[in-house]
């Protein structure tokens, strides 16, 4: 760790894995979308549904309940979609693969040694054994978001997320080299640009910054209980790869950003996030808070808006209608004191 | 300090902050760095410029010599030569009486002379004060804790977070060649959160128009703002977006003109592009 870098050129490399489960998830997901702003069962499943495959993209175990209420909704419901879903999201989750993922990374790219950045410690105790059983405890260490912060490092950094949820640290990379390992089918061809442009798309910086980008790809197979429910592989012939983008961009998330900042016991400010507040001034304004010093002058926080995603026409446009829930009622009652 | 010697990320925010600071074609610089208030300590000392302390106007704390602990500000009014030796002539506010309500009438201000060494050995220069406040400040507590030198050098203003500032630059560096010692260590520089202190700090609304050399942390100066500024932003901010919106607004209402790498100078634009530790940017003011 050390605060100045030194690497000359930044390679990144996308470790893409094909997993059937994943690919009859998605289909599912987007036939269901297709509906789910007029069926609000549609968009409760995906939304829950969504939620598995981020977790399952983050290298996480799947939350037990959420599948099965996932389950329970397909079962109300139904349709044929519903049915493929049900029998598929059981397959979403990381416990199923581990071991092949972090077996084939290995196999396919030569390191000696890499990070693995984790948001807690029990994401360590979860991979810890894995990488045990493999004997490959020589090879990945753990580090903590915060350690990311503000150091670079010598070794390659392994991230278990998609490079688009990362845009921000790729700005200034914290290694010279980086790994993502995600399913083949949220891939997506991001592009990290110079951030100082003009509407025209003209560089204003003295230097572009060239980043290597290498994509690798290898196969995780599902458990054999998987080809019991699915024995014909008639999955695989339609993919339509133009609806990646479309899909991929809704799977989102900065896990580097969040929570630093204690509020009380049991409330934490995203430092990620746009909040709005009431000032000690009794002015609004949207804060984001990135050390304690930053509270000086708030007196209360009425509510969040997820910043880590946002275009700034979206943030805009969320800051707008949380504003006009919390003006109409404080204009009535303004109007009510003057009567 | 021998620069080179630091790790090459080191050398390139401290050699473009050099290079901005004293080239006069320049007046806005913007870099990405992901340790920005590092990086500004790093620019402040790149920055750093040597200035005559003997100058008319320059403000000084001097010790009262009464017995007690006191200092008092002081003001450099002319330079006199005698027998060879130079002889300062100062301004000070003499001990009013009560009923007296203005604070610097003439008659409250006494002139006295002393030596240039006097100055150089007790003296403390504040080249940030200005004339007019200086004179009528209390006289000063100052332990002998403190570590008080002459200085003569001067340094950017820094808007920003005073105490992350002074953190960082407390912050050990993690050099194998220098272990265990902070910026504070290798420059000796003070830095602390008294007026006193080698580094000021300054408030983004003090210094709009202002033609000071600011470095400005995690903040874009206004578009009314007139003077040369070395802006760092961390792109890790939760505002990064609208910060970015900020210098582009920056750019079009000032109608600056961005720089290539042919501006650079070749040894600065070799180190610059030997590392991607940080973005650089840099600006002129089209019509001046």
């Amino acid at each position: 760790m050390s605060y100045f870098s030194n690497y000359k050129s930044v390679d990144i490399n996308l470790n893409r894995f094909d997993y059937e489960p994943i690919r009859i998830v998605l289909a599912a997901y987007q036939e269901l979308k297709k509906t789910q702003s007029t069926d609000s069962l549609h968009a409760e499943i995906n939304k829950f549904c969504r939620k598995a495959i981020n977790r399952f993209v983050s290298g996480k175990k799947a939350y037990i309940q959420d599948i099965e209420y996932v389950k329970e909704l397909c079962r109300k419901k139904g349709t044929n979609t519903c049915r493929l879903l049900y029998r598929s999201i059981d397959f979403i989750d990381f416990d199923l693969v581990k071991y092949q993922v972090f077996e084939s990374f290995y196999l396919n790219n030569d390191i000696e040694k890499v990070h693995i950045l984790l948001e807690s410690n029990e994401g360590w105790e979860y991979h810890e054994k894995v990488i045990f059983d493999l004997g490959l405890q020589k090879v990945f260490t753990p580090i903590s978001k915060n350690d990311l912060k503000n150091n670079f490092f010598e070794i390659p950094i392994l991230f278990f997320a998609l490079p688009q949820w990362l845009e921000s640290t790729l700005i200034i990379p914290p290694s010279g080299r980086l790994h993502f390992i995600y399913p083949e089918k949220l891939d997506y061809d991001f592009k990290i640009d110079s951030h100082l442009t003009l509407n025209s798309g003209k560089s204003l910086e003295i230097f572009s910054l060239k980043n290597e980008v290498n994509k690798k790809s290898f196969n995780i197979e599902p458990i054999p209980d998987f080809y019991n429910k699915f024995p014909e592989q008639d999955t695989r012939e339609r993919d339509p790869l133009e609806k990646n983008e479309i899909i991929s961009s809704e799977f989102k998330r900065d896990p580097v950003n969040t929570l630093n900042i204690l509020l009380t016991s049991n409330n934490h400010l995203f430092t990620n996030k746009v909040y709005l507040t009431i000032m000690r001034d009794n002015s609004f304004k949207f804060s984001s808070f990135d050390t304690e010093s930053d509270l000086e002058d708030v007196r209360y926080i009425v509510s969040s808006i997820d910043a880590s995603c946002a275009n700034i026409q979206s943030l805009l446009k969320e800051q707008t209608k949380i504003m006009e829930v919390w003006k109409k009622p404080l204009r009535d009652q303004g109007e009510s004191m003057n009567a | 300090m021998v620069v080179e010697s630091y790790p090459i990320a080191f050398q390139q925010i401290y050699k473009f902050s050099k290079f901005f600071f004293t080239e006069k074609g320049f007046s806005i610089a913007v870099v990405l760095s992901k340790t920005p208030y590092l990086s500004a300590s790093l620019a402040s000392l790149g920055a750093q410029c040597e200035e005559n302390i003997f100058k008319a106007g320059k403000c000084f704390l001097i010790p009262k010599l009464d017995g007690t602990s006191k200092w008092q500000h002081i003001v450099i009014e002319r330079e006199e030569y005698i027998n060879g030796q130079a002889l300062y002539y100062y301004k000070f506010r003499k001990p009013r009486k009560r009923n007296l309500k203005k604070q610097l009438e003439i008659s409250d201000v006494g002139l006295q002379a002393k030596p240039e060494k006097f100055f150089k050995d007790y003296g403390i220069v504040n080249h940030y004060a200005d004339e007019s406040e200086w004179l009528g400040k209390h006289d000063v507590d100052l332990s002998s804790r403190d570590k008080l030198r002459n200085k003569s050098s001067y340094f950017p203003y820094i808007v920003g977070n005073k105490l992350k500032f002074i953190s960082w630059f407390k912050t050990d560096l993690k050099i194998p060649t220098e272990e265990g010692k902070s910026l504070a260590d290798i420059s000796a520089i003070n830095v602390n959160e008294t007026p006193y202190s080698d580094i000021q700090f300054v408030s983004q609304y003090k210094l709009n128009g202002s033609a000071n050399p600011s470095i400005w942390i995690n903040k874009v100066p206004p578009s009314k703002f007139r003077g040369k500024a070395l802006v760092i932003l961390s792109p890790y901010l939760s505002a990064f977006e609208n910060k970015m919106i900020e210098v582009n607004d920056l750019y079009h209402d000032q109608m600056l003109i961005a720089c290539n790498a042919d501006a650079l100078p070749v040894e600065l634009r070799c180190l610059l592009s030997e590392q991607k530790c940080y973005r650089f940017s840099l600006f002129s003011r089209g019509f001046e």
